[in-house]
């Protein structure tokens, strides 16, 4: 069994509440930070860290928060993206619902490492219970002086602000997300500038995954030297993944980045259903590209899949057994993605629901034998041409199966039907 | 000045340009669709894109500001295959009705197209249809053209300062509309018309008037108010069908309101005086040029001699060009001999309540009140103004009036006045009451028929083309002064108006600089007094 | 070098040879068959690609099929066909010609508008007697086109 980091609390009866937290070893963490720590000191410790980005770039934290402007007359915020709509993804929520003062520690911490004093969580709207749970949370953290003014009487100032968002996929991605928080609709913007110089309210910004944000106590802790002892080199710490799909036992696993996903699937999560065979998998939610049965051999983590096409994302593992059929799947995907099409840039906008259109086509047993390298070339012509990552996230994953289950696309369309149905 | 490469041609280009416009320096036209130069760049069409050597993605060059060393290429084969991949994405819910599209022609989309040789789709699905949306009086909106650049939206928002239209829905069912089916009413929504790369939104006015490529261009400067903003009238058949902006950086930029753009009907109407008339018996009849002008010269010279020269009064117009006010007043100084002249009467509107940004239109609603008084046309010393001559005439003193292109009859006081003058010549366009009261009324050609030149409020000389020809008989207005000149002792001969802008330069110290060159192009700042 | 001159018998020398040849050429056609077409009790066989006067088609409702684009006015060489456009009253319809006409006295039958036709709305007949006694009847308008 290895450590737990962020998850290590959530087995513990009243776990949310700030009492058990504080029992539990809770805002110590803040006091070493607040009294043994200058703001710079902690960017440098996160960066030796070597912690990675857990909303799904991978990009080091340490590196992002030094990306903000060293001279700046206009205020620094720090903006929890707790907007966990990625299709596969419920790791956030566990922090969220199960222990928020961990989430809320990180964020203190963070904000005093970048000197922010105004913080924000947005957070999915659909999380009804999870915002309920942080609001409380975060007012327990006034009540005890870890949020207001002069912390832990350290002279620092912070105060944290819940933002509910309003249903809409593409506001987890970031530039969307502040759109969404400054009042208006959730479009992502044009980049560059990006929000490290121009974000929140035209300010410096600095946007950080929920589960990044809730190892930073830990780091501060127990030292960046322990925190880049665990898991593989260059991929450091432990990884929330949500397992779901035909497997036994779903759920949040939290272990250390580089577990073959073999073991994740097989051992942790129980195997697969009726021992049936595995056919494909989706190492990191909807948006990154499937892997078949022939890949599992592969270390979960950022540069082992990247080194296989794909991406560990936001760590959502989606398995699929035999009996899935792939083109109902990537029709599925296709409206999600089309649904979700913020409709501000034109190869999103168009070509994602013109995929749609061709895949339902297919499904129904309407497919034309040219219809696979139409939806290739649709792919090639969104991938990387999109204004935000929203095409990409769509292109990707169905470029993938097209091209990896390719005869189950011909079959469908040979036969005029589903053949597994 | 980052010094950059761009399909193996070097340029230096001050820091913060974007590629695009690096590229234009060089001659290099980037297709775009959302990117307008008065706009912000939003960068949502993703035509624009190019390939920045040691960039692994391709970028959109309306936004990229260049970088010292970056290596671009914008034909590249990469570039070309995603060029295509956008255009037939937008394409494939946009209809090929470029047959019935009044922006078939100038149409950008169309334009690119053609250039990329896409001739097929291999779109199967039916199209998507929206349902159909009202902008008011003055544009058609065809919701199922729309490419969903956002210029227009962005237009109303960083322009005319009213949001009017915004996005509504989300992904592939966006559509811009007005909120809550509110009509478009910002007083410049019609360069929407133009900044609109497809034919979503066009004229009303305009609509199936004419394909594009059938009109005839011709510089002008828009009349309707002392702005002066540049325009192209736009004519087939010898009649105006639409007017558009011109760049002029110092005027307009690239805008007009639309009170210019649509209001040319008054030089197409049928109302317009085509020949001369002169009064028999109290009623107006036409007549010939020459009958027209003999009975003028007779009319006014017999009031000259009779009460002498202070007992004429002239008016003059803010409507005229400088060439006409010029022309106009000399012949009163020169060969009548009286400083009686003054300007008539001009409508001034200001809408104090109007929550948009009114950048072009000035208050006073005439093209070249400033040009006119340069020119001379104000009460010289001892003389009377306007009201003075009208208060004059109603006591007995002024026996007669010369008045071009203007209609005191509607003030107060003026009609009486004109009523009891032993003889009145007007020239205008329409026969206005003035008119109607008169002995001889010369048919005047309109500033789209004749060539001038105009002095915004601000002090800027500039130069109307002459379009169309006059209609009926009309002449300009200095012409017929000439020949009234000519019949009256004086030797009024100018070829053209150009002619006479020579004379203006030599004689009118402020407009020393002035030359055709000059006002042709951007105009020119006069020194002011 | 100098060309000496062929020197002509009697014959040669009053054109009797190729005298005889050209009546007899005229004594076989005087019995061959003739090719004269008794004009206009009889009419010439017309091919399908012949260009005569311009019709203008109409659809399954009836209607015109002409959209008022004007690309056959634009293309037309010899500026023969005049188009005001307008709304149509039809609701199905967005654009309809208010009036077209085809001036014939201009027209050179070069058949470029009918190529240029996007919707297959003009189409030339095999009529080429369009001989009347005024140029008034010779600008044919909308309604004489459509029958």
């Amino acid at each position: 069994m290895t450590e737990k980091i962020v998850l290590k609390n959530i087995d513990i009866p009243g776990s949310e509440t700030i009492e058990v937290y504080l029992s539990h070893g809770g805002y110590q963490a803040l006091e070493k930070a607040l009294s043994g720590f200058q703001p710079a000191e902690l960017i440098e410790e996160v960066k030796k860290s070597g912690l990675r980005g857990r909303g799904g770039a991978g990009f080091p934290a340490g590196v992002k928060w030094g990306f903000l402007p060293k001279q700046t007359d206009k205020p620094i915020y720090l903006v929890c993206n707790a907007d966990e709509g990625e299709p596969g993804t419920f790791k956030d929520r566990y922090i969220i619902e199960k222990d928020p003062h961990l989430l809320i520690e990180g964020i203190i911490i963070s904000s005093y490492a970048i000197g922010a004093h105004q913080a924000y969580i947005y957070i999915r709207g659909e999380f009804v219970k999870g915002a309920g749970v942080l609001e409380k949370a975060i007012a327990e953290a006034y009540k005890k002086g870890y949020l207001g003014k002069n912390i832990l009487n350290r002279g620092f100032d912070l105060d944290l602000c819940l933002h509910r968002g309003a249903g809409s996929y593409v506001c987890g991605e970031e530039t969307a997300l502040l759109e969404s928080l400054e009042g208006n609709r959730g479009n992502p913007r044009l980049k560059p500038p990006f929000p490290a110089s121009v974000g929140l309210f035209q300010s410096p910004t600095v946007i950080n995954n929920v589960e990044t944000l809730a190892n930073i106590p830990a780091i501060v802790m127990k030292g960046a030297e322990w925190f880049a002892g665990i898991g593989k080199k260059g991929n450091t710490g432990t990884k929330i993944f949500a397992v779901s799909g035909h497997v036994n036992r779903p759920g949040v696993y939290e272990l250390p980045l580089g577990t073959p996903l073999r073991e994740l699937i097989y051992q942790e999560a129980g195997g697969i259903p009726e021992d049936k065979k595995l056919k494909a998998v989706m190492p990191g939610g909807s948006s990154t590209p499937v892997i078949t049965v022939d890949e599992i051999d592969v270390d979960m983590d950022f540069d082992s899949l990247a080194a296989l096409g794909t991406m560990l994302g936001s760590g959502a593992v989606i398995v699929m057994d035999e009996s899935t059929c792939m083109v109902r799947t990537t029709r599925r995907l296709a409206g999600f993605y089309a649904h979700e099409s913020c409709g501000q840039c034109t190869p999103c906008r168009e070509g994602v629901p013109w995929m749609v259109t061709i895949l339902e086509r297919i499904e129904k047993g309407e497919g034309r034998e040219e219809d696979p390298d139409l939806i290739l070339d649709i792919c090639d012509n969104i991938k990387g041409i999109t204004l935000c990552p929203l095409g990409d996230a769509a292109a990707m994953p169905i470029e993938s199966i097209v091209r990896k289950f390719r005869e189950e696309f011909e079959d469908h369309i040979r036969e005029g039907r589903c053949p597994s149905s | 000045m980052p010094k950059l490469v761009i399909d193996g041609r070097e340029i230096s280009v001050p820091e913060g340009t974007t590629i695009l416009r690096a590229a234009e320096r060089l001659g290099i036209e980037i297709p775009h669709l959302c990117y307008h130069p008065k706009l912000p760049p939003v960068g949502l069409c993703r035509l624009c894109l190019v390939e920045v050597e040691k960039n692994p993605k391709l970028q959109a060059s309306c936004s990229t500001p260049v970088a010292e060393g970056m290596v671009i290429h914008t034909e590249s084969e990469r570039v070309l295959k995603a060029r295509r991949g956008v255009l037939e994405f937008l394409m494939l819910n946009h209809p090929p009705d470029c047959t019935i599209c009044d922006k078939a022609g100038e149409c950008k989309p169309q334009e690119y197209v053609f250039q990329c040789g896409i001739a097929e789709s291999r779109f199967i699905e039916t199209k998507r249809v929206n349902p159909p949306q009202d902008f008011g009086d003055k544009l058609v909106f065809r919701v199922d053209r729309c490419i969903l650049c956002q210029r227009c939206v962005q237009f109303c928002r960083e322009i005319a300062g009213m949001e009017e239209l915004g996005v509504f829905n989300r992904g592939g069912r966006s559509v811009i509309g007005t909120f809550r089916g509110k009509p478009v009413e910002n007083k410049y929504s019609g360069n929407m018309i133009d900044i609109c790369p497809t034919g979503a939104i066009t004229s009303r006015d305009f609509r199936f008037k004419s394909r594009v490529w059938n009109l005839t261009m011709v510089p002008s400067i828009c009349p309707r108010c002392s702005n002066g903003c540049n325009i192209f009238i736009e004519f087939k058949d010898n009649k105006i069908l639409r007017i558009r902006p011109r760049d002029n950086e110092q005027v307009n930029q690239c805008w007009i309101c639309d009170e210019g753009r649509f209001g040319h009907h008054f030089v197409n109407s049928l109302d317009r005086l085509t020949t001369p008339l002169i009064k028999n018996g109290g009623k107006l009849s036409p007549t010939s040029w020459e009958e027209a002008l003999g009975r003028a010269a007779e009319g006014l010279g017999r009031v000259i001699a009779n009460y002498g020269a202070e007992s004429l009064g002239g008016i003059g117009s803010a409507w005229c060009t400088n060439e006409d006010d010029y022309v106009f007043q000399k012949f009163l100084r020169e060969v009548v001999r009286t400083g009686n002249i003054d300007l008539g009467k001009i409508r001034e509107e200001k809408d104090e309540s109007y929550p948009g940004n009114d950048f072009l239109i000035q208050p006073e609603k005439a093209p070249n009140r400033r040009g006119a008084e340069e020119m001379g046309i104000s009460p010289g010393e001892d003389c009377r103004d306007r009201e003075g001559m009208f208060k004059e005439a109603a006591g007995g003193k002024i026996k007669a009036f010369l008045i071009i292109g203007s209609n005191p009859a509607k003030e107060t006081g003026a009609r009486e006045a004109l009523a009891k003058v032993e003889f009145l010549v007007v020239q205008d366009l329409f026969l206005t009451d003035t008119a109607k009261q008169a002995d001889v009324v010369l048919p005047a050609a309109s500033y789209a028929e004749k060539e001038g030149s105009f002095t915004n409020f601000r002090g800027r000389v500039q130069w109307l083309n002459r379009a169309l020809r006059p209609r009926g008989e009309a002449r300009p207005d200095w012409k017929i002064i000439c020949e009234l000149a000519n019949r009256m002792g004086g030797d009024f001969s100018y070829p053209g108006a150009q002619e006479i802008l020579k004379e203006i330069a030599e004689k009118i110290p402020a407009y020393r600089e002035v030359s055709l060159e000059k006002l042709r192009a951007d105009g020119i700042l006069i020194s002011t007094k | 070098m100098r060309l000496k001159d062929k020197r002509l018998n009697i014959l040669e020398y009053f054109y009797i040879p190729p005298i005889l040849k050209g009546m007899g050429i005229t004594l076989r056609h005087f019995f061959s068959r003739k090719v004269t077409v008794q004009y206009p009790k009889v009419k010439k066989e017309i091919y399908p690609r012949f260009r005569g006067a311009h019709r203008l088609e109409k659809n399954e409702q009836g209607r015109e099929k002409c959209v008022a684009c004007e690309l056959c006015a634009t293309v037309c060489p010899s500026k023969a066909i005049t188009i005001e456009a307008a709304e149509s009253p039809d609701p199905e319809v967005e654009k309809y010609p208010l009036r077209y006409e085809i001036n014939v006295l201009r027209c050179i039958f070069c058949g470029f508008c009918v190529e240029a036709c996007p919707k297959e709305a003009i189409a030339m007949t095999d009529r080429y007697e369009l001989a009347d006694y005024s140029r008034e009847a010779l600008v044919y308008n909308k309604e004489m086109l459509l029958k």
